[in-house]
């Protein structure tokens, strides 16, 4: 090589190095360059990879969660455990591959946010199922679930696209790089010449190659293996799965695999199976309706499940009846396209049947314990929860339904016998056994026994359950009761009549005495005279107590009373006395009758003896009322209306009311305005107005021009100058009428219509929200009782509501009037106390008024949770039932359907002591009482025939011997056929209740023996006032029987029937004591006056059971009483004339005499003074007698008191010298009130005060008023009297027995002073001192208006 | 003013008794024990006033009353005469003018007499 050959080499070699350099640095990038891109390639590849991964994680987790959620077997969870670790990492992976693509990592955050979602929602719906839940609420689940993986899948197949787009991208550049680097190296190569580079060159890119092929194979292969795990994973699901299961794919169901409990079901194996679309494999698929519920599936994605269907198929040639529980559900491709179906089903076949079968046998025992008239109860004892029979509610009187809780079957109890109730539940615990007997008061106030027996079940030592059952034992009890109140009863009647009554024996000894005879022996009570045996005591202590003198005022002798006679006759006796007691100086009346009871021998055995206190007086007339004040400043129309319904007033405002003159009013009578008040329904109503306050009621008024309206009217009786009188204040109420018809026909409208709705309906009222309509369904959803909820703002009875934001919700629709309507939302509602969730659907509507406006809220609820499971019920129900029957009262025995028994019967042979051989066949009829065992076969033969139950009662010999009396009732089970099974027999005891019922007759006829000696007319009536008793003394006064209703009006007098009656009905409905007096006719056709007392007797709920009174006879007295006055009044006016004549005359001789004879002139004055006094008395004693026939008539008016006062008081004062009489204070007011009357009160009062106070010099007079009334009082300072005297000295004739010696007159102006106050609705009565002087005292009350 | 009076009553004392006072005062009497014919009496005495008994035969005072207040042409007043007590009350029932009661003052008789004499 030369020089410049050397150098040009040199130049060209360096050029080349250089070039090489060169090209070898370009090459070097461009190769790095590739070497990036290939990078980049397999990081797509890879974030392509890491996607689907998860989205194939997520699949299986799901597959696994749907198929727990259908079989509820856990072997599904296998891939949902650490599939949520799994995707984490993955994700957190995949959050470092696409940080730098922008678009990548946005799509990844969705991802990551629509997975965690759905991991969310597989653990909420594993955790739901775990508490049970309804298929609707699982498949509402499902689908949320589903529906969240279709947006995942739909992200999924976006984001890989987008990474298949950078991956292509990234491919280009990668073939780029891979194309343009070898040209560069070649290139340069040759420039370099120097094949070697390129040899190099080509070297270095084909070991590239092969490795980025490597790699992109090994991410290939591994994408397909990770699907192809997951297909295995579904296919080891289906295969292993516990339940049958099975996929169909494609449009026409073609099997495309099935576990072996699937081909089991379907009865052929997988081979034959497989490829078959359903209808080949099943053809009743189509006919059952199964293919097309499949295509539903696979159309639109939905899960369908259904339990317990019942469905029949062909199976190895017969039909066979299976009950499955069955779901379908989509099987999707990984890009979320539905390509099959996935089959769960289990065979549920064994539990319904077992279950229908215990259904059965429920019924069978349920039929044997109801035999025995049992109620039956089940109590869950940690919740305090119970379920009992119709036949339970019955007894405790209380409602069958599910509402009536263990709380008010307690309620019902009586309430004496809860705390023995409650101690016998907790030694149940202890022990194992419950038995008590209580009463129960039903809603009538009736009281029934029971008799309670029970089984604790314990689970683990734990007292779980209680069975028992309820007999209703009250005729046995009230037997025992009855016995009891007879003795009551007797000893009332003798109390109550209103006489003294002593029952003696032979010897005179006291066998009984009530309290009022014991009153009037001198005794303080019947026991401490019972004490007494010796008669000769009694005897003594009656002489010594009182003096006894006959009608003509001669001394008694006690030794000749009627019982004294009836003892040595035996036959009956009575007298008329007068008793004067000797340290009260009281004086009673007495009618003593006795008579007596006959031995077989005629010896008198017992005599019985009433003395009645006939000193009594009748009651005064009723009080007269005030009627003008009331008539004066009426606003509305006031009537005032006469016996004959002819009108005594009527105001101005009725008047122009009814468009009549006052002329025309006067010819009209209530009839004619008032067309509901014809005159027998006025004449009722106006007798009934006398006796008690008439309720307002409404009826209709008639004008003159014909119109009638409606009025609303408050009527009262009143007396008007001694008549019955009865007023009215009516009201115009037409536009009201109005107004409430048209509320009414609206509201029954939309009541009848929530009422009737067969779903949850309420309304709500205004702004509160009141409850105003709701029905029956709703309340079983709130589990409230229709009166805790109706008329309550609906926040306030379901506070919980409110807190779950249902208020605000409420509010908008009442506000704005837009409908809310929901579906399936959860509400936690309070059930027994304890929260408890379900689902419903709800609608809120306005409610809209006739203008529009909103006045309330219409709900509509639908609860959509479901039932509890029935697994449970079965084993409940087989212990309840197996505690029932060892719980049965009586005997419970079964025999064939010819009655004949077969096999063993242990209770019957307790009972009977029968041994196995002899009871056999119908060996059971051996040990019926001969007498029995005829019509017991008679009986027993038509049960058979007529295939009825048969009840019956008979004697049977019971092991121990003896007869025993049963009650029986046998009960035939059917075939389905409709013939007879078998009959189940309760043989119950009432051996007990037979022998109270005979003692019971015993002592009732015991009873009745001892009213019929007495002389009264004993009555006893039931609680509705209608005989059930009358003594035989009714019979032989009248000749009638009192029973018949018929019969009363010839026994009472017509005069006296309507009275009577009213006081009879009077007492029926307030149950006081019944008081009244009547003329009885007897057998001669003779009246006689009777008064006749009854009382109410009373059972332990405190009603009413019976009533028993008597009649006493006291004609006697009251004839005399009424000839005396007519006496008096004939007598006083005779006493008159002779009186005027004399009292004339002597003022005559008065004013002839003249001043200047002063002696004759005194004399003539002392005359004139006498006749005034004997004037006076006269006059007194006419006015008594008057009041006694309730016959002083009132003459009312307005005055001045205070003119009256001191015009009487200027009259008395010049008649007296003695005495200053001095006046203090004064009325504030006119008063109403009979001024004559008043006046003459005054009088009496101030010649009182001057007679008894000889020795003093002055009267005083003060009057005060008081709230509403007047109080006048005249003070004295004269002799004054004891305390004794004080409540007596308004008595008729009543005068203190020391002043009779000085001072004269008869003593009865205080006795008419005292009634005329009364009758003026005032008060009387004195204060007073021995020695020191009285006050006497009296009030009227001021009417201000 | 006429003062002629009519008195009926069947106790001779008490006529005697009215006779005496009502001479006393100037008056001039007629009196009756029985009272049937009171139309005729009324026609015969042409009276300023009537007393009359209740009591009284044969018809009695009520009856007799209500015989002379039917007729239209009677305008004399009539006062009941009585000892009994419900007098006032007689004496509105049988529509009577006034009613004077038995026994009186001498004062309270010439009293009423004088107010009711047309």
């Amino acid at each position: 090589m030369n020089e410049l050959s050397k150098k040009t080499y040199t130049f060209l070699f360096s050029v080349l190095i250089a070039v090489l350099i060169i090209a070898a640095f370009i090459s070097y990038n461009k190769v790095k360059q590739f070497d990036e891109s290939v990078k980049w390639v397999m990081k797509s590849e890879e974030v392509k990879n890491n996607i689907s991964e998860v989205l194939s994680t997520l699949k299986d987790a799901e597959t696994g969660q749907r198929g727990y959620l259908l079989s509820n077997d856990s072997l599904f969870l296998q891939p949902y455990i650490g599939a949520e670790e799994k995707i984490n990492h993955l994700l957190s992976g995949l959050n470092t591959m696409v940080a730098d693509d922008s678009i990548q990592h946005t799509n990844f955050l969705t991802f990551k946010k629509i997975v965690a979602e759905r991991l969310f929602l597989l653990e909420k719906n594993i955790s739901i199922l775990s508490t049970q839940q309804t298929n609707a609420v699982k498949d509402s689940l499902l689908l949320k679930g589903t529906n969240k993986m279709d947006e995942a899948r739909k992200l999924v197949a976006f984001m890989l696209r987008e990474e298949g787009k950078t991956l292509q991208l990234r491919l280009q550049t990668k073939n780029q790089s891979a194309a343009i680097t070898p040209l560069y190296l070649l290139g340069f190569s040759l420039l370099s010449i120097l094949a070697l580079a390129l040899l190099f060159s080509r070297l270095r890119k084909e070991t590239h190659l092969r490795l980025i092929t490597q790699q992109i194979n090994t991410i290939n292969e591994n994408a397909s293996k990770r699907i192809q795990i997951s297909e295995n994973n579904l296919r080891n699901t289906i295969l292993k799965a516990p339940v049958a299961m099975c996929i169909f794919k494609e449009p026409n169901h073609i099997l495309q695999l099935a576990n072996e409990r699937m081909c089991e079901f379907f009865g052929q194996p997988l081979e034959t199976l497989i490829n078959k679309p359903i209808v080949e494999i099943m053809p009743e698929a189509r006919s059952l309706g199964l293919e097309k519920l499949l295509d539903g599936v696979y159309k639109t994605g939905e899960t369908y499940s259904a339990k317990e269907i019942n469905i029949t198929f062909l199976r190895n040639g017969k039909n066979q009846n299976f009950y499955v529980n069955l779901a379908y559900e989509a099987y999707r491709e990984s890009d979320g396209i539905i390509t099959g179906i996935i089959v769960v089903l289990t065979d549920v076949t064994e539990q319904v049947v077992a279950r229908k079968r215990i259904e059965d046998s429920e019924q069978r025992i349920r039929l044997a314990v109801e035999s025995g008239r049992l109620g039956t109860f089940e109590i869950d004892i940690v919740s305090n929860e119970i379920v009992f029979s119709e036949r339970l509610a019955e007894i405790f009187g209380v409602a069958y339904s599910k509402e009536t809780s263990h709380l008010d079957l307690k309620e019902a109890l009586h309430p004496d016998d809860v705390a023995a109730r409650d101690e016998a539940h907790d030694i149940s615990l202890q022990s194992g056994i419950l038995f008590y007997e209580a009463r129960v008061v039903w809603k009538d106030g009736s009281v029934h026994w029971i008799r309670i027996n029970g089984r604790v079940i314990n689970d683990n030592n734990i007292a779980t359950k209680l069975y028992g059952t309820v007999l209703d034992i009250t005729e046995e009890k009230e037997a025992a009761n009855k016995l009891a109140a007879i003795r009551e009863q007797l000893e009332l009647t003798l109390r109550m009549v209103p006489a003294a009554i002593q029952l003696r024996n032979s010897k005179g000894e006291l066998l009984f005495v009530n309290d009022e005879a014991a009153r009037i022996t001198g005794f303080s009570s019947a026991e401490e005279m019972m004490k007494e045996k010796d008669p000769d005591y009694v005897y003594k202590k009656v002489i010594s107590t009182v003096e006894i003198y006959d009608e003509e005022g001669n001394s008694f002798d006690v030794k000749s009373a009627p019982t004294a006679i009836t003892f040595s006759t035996g036959q009956p006796a009575e007298a008329t006395f007068r008793t004067v007691n000797k340290h009260t100086g009281e004086s009673n009346w007495i009618m003593s009758k006795s008579s007596a009871l006959l031995d077989d021998n005629g010896k008198v055995s017992m005599v019985i003896s009433t003395n009645t206190d006939i000193t009594q007086q009748k009651k005064g007339e009723q009080e007269l009322k005030r009627f003008k004040h009331m008539a004066d400043n009426a606003n509305e129309p006031f009537i005032l209306m006469r016996q004959d319904a002819t009108f005594a007033y009527i105001n101005d405002v009725a008047l122009e009311r009814w468009g009549y003159t006052r002329e025309e009013v006067k010819h009209l009578r209530v009839p004619d305005v008032d067309p509901i008040y014809n005159d027998e329904v006025f004449s009722k109503a106006f007798a009934m107005a006398q006796q008690e306050k008439i309720p307002q009621f409404e009826t209709l008024h008639k004008k003159k021009d014909g119109t009638i309206y409606p009025v609303e009217v408050n009527m009262s009786g009143l007396l008007l100058e001694g008549k019955p009188h009865l007023f009215a204040i009516t009201i115009d109420i037409t536009e009201r009428k109005k107004t409430e018809e048209a509320q009414k026909e609206s509201q029954k409208k939309i009541r009848s219509f929530i009422v009737q709705a067969p779903v949850a309906m309420c309304l709500y009222r205004g702004p509160d929200h009141i409850i105003e309509i709701v029905n029956k369904e709703l309340l079983a959803i709130w589990d409230k009782p229709y009166e805790a909820v109706i008329g309550k703002p609906v926040f306030e009875v379901l506070p919980e509501a409110k807190n779950q934001g249902l208020d605000k919700l409420l509010q908008k629709v009442f506000t704005t009037g837009e409908k809310f309507t929901a579906f399936g939302i959860p509400i936690i509602l309070t059930k027994d106390g304890k929260p408890q969730k379900i689902y419903v659907n709800l609608v809120y509507e306005a409610y809209r008024e006739t203008d529009e406006s909103i006045s309330g809220v219409v709900e509509v609820v639908a609860n959509v949770t479901e039932q509890v499971e029935a697994g449970e019920k079965i084993k409940a129900s087989e212990q309840r039932f197996a505690a029932a029957v060892a719980a049965v009262q009586g005997i419970l025995w079964t025999n064939n359907a010819k009655g004949e028994i077969e096999g063993e019967q242990p209770a019957w042979a307790a009972l009977t002591g029968q041994s196995y051989d002899e009871y056999q066949g119908y060996g059971w009829a051996k040990p019926v009482h001969p007498d029995d065992a005829q019509p017991t076969i008679e009986a027993w033969n038509v049960a058979v025939k007529e295939r009825k139950i048969f009840d019956f009662e008979h004697r049977l010999k019971m092991s121990n011997g003896q007869w025993g009396h049963f009650s029986i009732r046998a009960i035939p089970l059917l075939n389905t056929d409709g013939s007879i099974r078998e009959w189940v027999w309760v043989h119950t005891n009432i051996t007990q209740k037979r022998i109270a019922e005979e003692t019971l007759k015993e002592s009732e006829e015991k009873f009745r023996g001892l009213a019929e000696t007495l002389p009264h007319l004993v009555w006893i009536t039931n609680e509705k006032g209608e005989a059930v008793y009358a003594s035989s003394r009714w019979k032989e006064y009248s000749g009638f029987n009192p029973y018949e209703v018929g019969n009363w009006p010839a026994i009472i007098h017509p005069e006296d029937m309507e009275p009577m009656t009213n006081a009879w009905l009077g007492s029926l409905e307030s149950g006081n004591l019944y008081h009244a007096e009547a003329r009885l006719r007897n057998k001669g056709g003779e009246y006689r006056w009777h008064v006749v007392e009854g009382v109410p007797l009373r059972n332990e709920a405190g009603k009413i059971s019976k009533w028993i009174g008597a009649f006493t006879d006291i004609n006697e007295q009251k004839l005399k009483e009424q000839k005396k006055d007519e006496f008096i009044s004939i007598a006083s006016h005779e006493m008159k004339t002779p009186l005027t004549t004399a009292k004339g005359y002597l003022e005559l001789l008065l004013l002839t005499i003249g001043e200047e004879n002063p002696t004759p002139l005194l004399y003539a004055q002392k005359a004139s003074n006498s006749i005034e006094r004997l004037h006076d008395l006269v006059a007194e004693l006419l006015d008594a007698s008057k009041i006694q026939n309730g016959k002083l008539n009132y003459n009312i008016s307005t005055f001045d008191f205070n003119e009256m006062l001191d015009e009487t008081i200027e009259n008395i004062q010049r008649g007296s010298s003695s005495h200053i009489i001095t006046k203090h204070g004064k009325s504030l007011h006119t008063i109403k009130a009979d001024k004559n009357r008043l006046q003459q009160v005054i009088i009496n009062l101030l010649t009182n005060a001057i007679k008894y106070s000889p020795n003093a010099n002055s009267v005083l007079v003060e009057v005060v008023e008081k709230e509403n009334v007047l109080q006048v009082s005249v003070k004295d300072y004269g002799i004054g009297m004891n305390k004794e005297h004080l409540d007596k000295i308004f008595d008729r004739y009543y005068r203190v027995q020391e002043h009779a010696v000085h001072f004269q007159g008869l003593g009865i102006g205080l006795y008419i002073s005292y009634d005329i106050i009364k009758r003026h609705e005032g008060i009387m009565w004195a204060e007073s001192e021995p020695g020191t002087g009285s006050t006497f005292y009296f009030t009227i009350p001021i009417y201000l208006d | 003013m006429k003062n002629n009076i009519l008195i009926y009553d069947d106790d001779a004392e008490i006529l005697l008794l009215c006779k005496a006072i009502l001479f006393k005062y100037n008056y001039k009497v007629e009196t009756l024990s029985r009272c049937e014919n009171i139309l005729s009496d009324i026609e015969k005495y042409n009276p300023g006033l009537i007393l009359m008994d209740l009591w009284i035969p044969d018809i009695g005072g009520e009856k007799a009353i209500a015989l002379a207040k039917e007729n239209k042409n009677v305008k004399i007043p009539i006062l009941i005469f009585s000892a009994n007590a419900d007098i006032k009350d007689i004496s509105e029932k049988v529509n009577a003018d006034g009613y004077l009661e038995k026994p009186f003052t001498i004062n309270s008789f010439m009293e009423t007499i004088k107010h009711h004499l047309i």
